[in-house]
């Protein structure tokens, strides 16, 4: 039985985030919950530790290169070259959605979909597992140039809601993070149906 | 500072009693000896400007013996020193930009550019197999992310800082002294960053400084190697096109040629007195 509430969007730096998907995903964990996910599971402790090494390598550039801060771009750009020399030796399996605010970018954000075979494609909007299926199609219709973030979080839940009505496997259980020049915060988390 | 190292200078992995580290000190001293390197931010770009000494009668000039050489696109560095020794950090320079565009998917930024080469450049200075690099190294740089253009130099030792102008090789002394008083630095020219000079005006100041410093009598005939990284390039590191260069030394010329008539007049007033 799998965990309902996982947090599985990481805050990689200030004013970036990554959302994994995947048959693993659940098990590549991010936060310190990953170390404690080990002793569980210790057959599946390199997958831990591979994704804790892209967000601790991008960590690690800021630290090391006087506070400067990577952009979005070079963020998803070094974490699809690991996705990627990885896919020959001991394979992710986990799909990326990486978001980003930076100062010099017209309208500041940006969003990256990567797969666990290294393809990165910078888009207005992504969707990874069984959800692309279902919402891809609303936010084609829904999306237009120069949303305001309630707009934004509107256009998402009503991805949630189509899920919850369409989706036979889905767990209505949702967290919506957003990334902005003030950095990344929570918007809204559901708890989890098995607390009561 | 002539001082005898007795002993102590064997080797770069030993310190004096005084705490200095002779080969570091004397691989510099390889560099003071070379010809004179010459950089300076404009206020719409960088100019890089050295004197290639014409060893003998013999040279084929204008062919070989290149001291500026670009990195990536967006960068160029130029070295004097032991010319070799400036080869293999060039070959390192470019080793490590196309290594970050590759791992990031960005141009590299001029800071970090000039970071990597100078731990490279120190890491000589850290072993008793290896000697130190006898070459200075200055480097232009923009970045397009925050759309700043700036100068570096690496010192043999590893050192590097950031530049309004800088210099090195047999003239550094006087060339900082004539570059103190052009308008580079946007804190101590009147009208702030628009009173600055641009690059045109640069390439001609540094063709200036660098013909003002060569004695025809004392040094060998010299040829002049500049580049530029500007809004006019599109920031792309180009050498400055031969023309320019050609007419920017006639006016050098003219300038110091007007400076010593100046001069003359001024010591012969003085001597009618």
């Amino acid at each position: 039985m799998y965990q309902q509430n996982l947090d599985k969007i990481a805050e990689l730096s200030s004013h970036s985030a990554m959302g994994v998907s995947g048959p693993n995903c659940d098990l590549v964990n991010f936060s310190e919950l990953g170390t404690g996910l080990s002793d569980v599971t210790p057959h599946l402790a390199p997958y831990h530790d591979q994704c804790r090494y892209i967000s601790k390598n991008l960590a690690l550039y800021e630290l090391s290169n006087d506070g400067m801060k990577l952009s979005t771009h070079a963020q998803a750009n070094f974490c699809r070259g690991e996705l990627a020399k990885a896919l020959r030796k001991g394979p992710f399996q986990v799909n990326v959605i990486l978001g980003g605010y930076d100062e010099n970018v017209p309208n500041g954000g940006s969003l990256y979909v990567m797969d666990y075979l290294g393809s990165c494609q910078k888009v207005n909007y992504g969707a990874q597992g069984y959800a692309s299926n279902f919402t891809l199609s609303i936010m084609d219709r829904d999306w237009e140039e120069g949303l305001n973030e309630e707009q934004a979080v509107k256009i998402v839940e009503h991805c949630i809601r189509e899920l919850n009505m369409r989706f036979l496997l889905n767990q209505s259980n949702f967290i919506i993070k957003v990334v902005d020049k003030d950095g990344v915060r929570t918007v809204k988390a559901d708890s989890d149906p098995t607390d009561n | 500072m002539a001082s005898s190292g007795s002993g102590y200078d064997l080797s770069s992995s030993t310190f004096s009693p005084d705490g200095r580290i002779f080969q570091v000190e004397y691989a510099a001293k390889a560099v003071e000896n070379a010809g004179t390197a010459l950089g300076l931010r404009c206020r719409d770009g960088v100019v890089l400007a050295v004197e290639k000494p014409l060893q003998n009668k013999m040279l084929v000039a204008a062919t070989t013996g290149r001291r500026i050489h670009t990195v990536d696109e967006h960068s160029g560095v130029a070295i004097t020193g032991f010319i070799s020794d400036g080869r293999q950090i060039v070959n390192r320079a470019r080793d490590e930009a196309i290594n970050y565009d590759e791992t990031y998917g960005t141009k590299i930024p001029p800071k970090t550019l000039a970071n990597r080469i100078s731990a490279y450049i120190h890491y000589f200075t850290l072993h008793g197999a290896l000697r130190p690099f006898g070459a200075s190294t200055l480097i232009a740089s923009y970045d397009p992310a925050t759309q700043q253009h700036s100068l570096h130099m690496v010192e043999p030792s590893g050192v590097t800082y950031e530049y309004f102008g800088a210099a090195a090789g047999r003239g550094r002394q006087p060339a900082r002294t004539e570059m103190e008083k052009l308008a580079i630095n946007p804190k101590q020219a009147d009208g702030g960053e628009a009173s600055m000079i641009d690059v045109a005006e640069g390439v001609k100041q540094l063709a200036k400084i660098i013909h003002s410093l060569h004695d025809s009598a004392k040094d060998k005939p010299f040829e002049l190697e500049m580049s530029w990284l500007c809004e006019g390039t599109g920031w792309k590191h180009k050498g400055v096109p031969k023309d320019v260069i050609a007419s920017a030394v006639e006016w050098a010329k003219k300038e110091i040629e007007e400076a010593e008539e100046e001069s003359d007049e001024e010591d012969d007033e003085g001597m009618e007195e």
